[in-house]
C-alpha cells in the first residue's frame, strides 16, 4: 500500500482497520508523511474556510437586503385604511375596525417552530410526543391538535397546552385558543408565561377583544422577553 | 417529504434562490427561538447564518439524502447546537449540556483558523485554476469519494485524476512556500 492510496482512503473515509493501523505507524515513524499529512488537513481546512467564507459574505448581503417588514406592512396596511375611508366611508366603524384588527393579526403572527423535539432523525415516530411535533412541522394541524390534545389529558404538560393552542390558530379556530390559553396557568420562571401572553394577546385581536389584549401587552412590555419589542409595537398599533 | 427531497437537491447544486428562500422563510422563527436564550440579536443573526452554511455543506456532503425531518427543523437543530457551543465558548453555560446531533458532523475549524499555513492556503485557493478547484473541492470540501469524482468530472482513468489531484496539491504547496508572497 503506497502512502498516497493511504492518504486518500483517509480522506475518503474509507480506511480499513489495517490501514488505520498503518496509517498510525506511519504517523509515527515517518516525517515525510506526517508532513504531508499534515499539509492535507490544512487544506482541507482552508478550503472548507474559504467556501464558508464565501457563502457567509452572500448570506451577509441577503440580510442586509431585507426590507424591515413591519415598516412595509405598516405602510401598506395605512394605505389600504385610508383607502376603505375614501371608499367605504359610508358603511361604518364595524367594518374598519375589523379589517384592521386582522392585518394587525397579520402583521405579529408568526408560525411558532417547534423548539422542543427538534430531532433531526425522526425515521419513525416512536412516541406520541415525536408524532405530534411531527405533524405539527409538517403543517398537518388538524393531527397535531388531536395528538397534543391527548398529550394534555394525560401528562398536563404545558408545551402540548402551548402547541395545542397555536395548533388552534393555526386553523384559525381562535375562540378555542382562547379557552386553551386561558387555561394556561403560569409557573416561576417558565418560557411559556410570555409565549402564551404572546399569543393570547393575538387571540383577543381577532376575537375583538381589544382591550385583553392591550392588557397582555403591558404586561410583557414590564419584563424583558423575546416579545418585549412586538408587544410595545403592538399597544402602540392598538391606541 | 417529496418538497425536502427537491430542496435537497437545489441546495447540493449550490442553488442560490433556494438558498435565498430558505434564508428567509426560517430567519424570523428563529430569532424568535433562539432569543429565549442569553444572547444578543446580532449575534442570532450570526448563529443563523452559520447554521445555513451548514445545512448548504451537508447537503452537498450527501448527509440530508435521507432526511426524514423537514429542512426547518433540521436547520433549527443545528442553530440549537451552535448556540449552544457559543454559550459555551462564553462559559455561560448554565444550561444542560448539549450533545452533537448525530448526523451534523460538523467541525468548527477554530484552531485552524489561526494556524498560518492554513491562512497561507486560504490566499492560494483564489490563485489556482478553475480545473484544481474543481478537483480538491469535490475531494476535500464535499467529501466525495475519487470514483465519485471520476463520475462527475467525466474521468477515464483513476490515475489520471489521482495525479491531477497531486498536481494540484503541488500547486497549492508552491504558492505557500514561495518567497515572493
Amino acid at each position: 500500500m503506497n502512502k498516497e492510496t493511504l492518504l486518500i482512503h483517509y480522506f475518503e473515509g474509507t480506511l480499513t482497520n489495517e490501514e488505520k493501523v498503518l496509517l498510525f505507524e506511519k504517523l509515527e515513524n515517518d516525517a515525510a508523511f506526517k508532513a504531508e499529512f499534515e499539509f492535507q488537513k490544512n487544506v482541507k481546512a482552508a478550503i472548507k474556510l474559504e467556501e464558508r467564507k464565501n457563502l457567509k459574505e452572500k448570506l451577509i448581503a441577503l440580510e442586509n437586503q431585507r426590507t424591515p417588514q413591519r415598516t412595509k406592512n405598516l405602510k401598506v396596511r395605512w394605505i389600504s385604511i385610508a383607502a376603505s375611508f375614501v371608499v367605504f366611508a359610508s358603511v361604518g366603524y364595524w367594518i374598519l375596525s375589523l379589517n384592521s384588527n386582522d392585518s394587525l393579526y397579520e402583521d405579529y403572527y408568526e408560525t411558532f417552530p417547534n423548539v422542543e423535539a427538534p430531532t433531526v432523525r425522526g425515521s419513525i415516530a416512536n412516541d406520541i410526543k415525536s408524532e405530534a411535533f411531527y405533524a405539527y412541522d409538517s403543517k398537518n394541524y388538524e393531527g397535531a391538535l388531536h395528538l397534543f390534545s391527548e398529550i394534555l389529558d394525560k401528562d398536563k404538560d404545558d408545551y402540548a397546552l402551548f402547541y395545542k393552542g397555536l395548533a388552534l390558530m393555526e386553523l384559525e379556530r381562535f375562540n378555542d385558543a382562547v379557552t386553551v390559553f386561558e387555561s394556561y396557568q403560569e409557573k416561576p420562571n417558565s418560557a411559556f408565561n410570555n409565549y402564551i401572553k404572546w399569543y393570547l394577546a393575538l387571540c383577543y385581536i381577532k376575537t375583538n377583544q381589544t382591550e385583553k389584549s392591550k392588557n397582555l401587552a403591558h404586561k410583557l412590555i414590564k419584563s424583558e422577553n423575546p416579545f418585549q419589542n412586538q408587544a410595545r409595537d403592538l399597544l402602540r398599533d392598538l391606541e | 417529504m417529496h418538497e425536502s427531497n427537491q430542496l435537497v437537491d437545489s441546495l447540493k447544486k449550490g442553488d442560490e434562490k433556494t438558498i435565498a428562500s430558505i434564508y428567509n422563510d426560517n430567519r424570523n422563527g428563529f430569532i424568535l427561538f433562539a432569543s429565549r436564550y442569553e444572547i444578543n440579536k446580532e449575534d442570532i443573526i450570526d448563529i443563523y447564518q452559520d447554521a445555513v452554511i451548514v445545512l448548504c455543506e451537508n447537503a452537498k456532503k450527501g448527509l440530508l439524502d435521507n432526511l426524514q425531518s423537514n429542512i426547518s427543523t433540521y436547520l433549527y437543530s443545528i442553530g440549537k447546537y451552535m448556540i449552544f457551543h457559543k454559550l459555551k465558548k462564553a462559559e455561560k453555560n448554565t444550561i444542560k449540556k448539549e450533545t452533537i446531533p448525530d448526523d451534523l458532523d460538523w467541525e468548527f475549524y477554530e484552531e485552524e483558523q489561526e494556524n498560518s499555513e492554513v491562512q497561507l492556503l486560504q490566499k492560494a485557493w483564489g490563485k489556482i485554476g478553475e480545473q484544481c478547484k474543481k478537483v480538491l473541492q469535490l475531494f476535500y470540501y464535499e467529501e466525495k469519494k475519487l470514483d465519485e469524482i471520476m463520475e462527475i468530472l467525466a474521468y477515464t482513468n483513476k490515475d489520471v485524476l489521482k495525479s491531477q489531484k497531486s498536481r494540484c496539491l503541488k500547486q497549492l504547496k508552491d504558492l505557500t512556500t514561495s518567497k515572493d508572497e
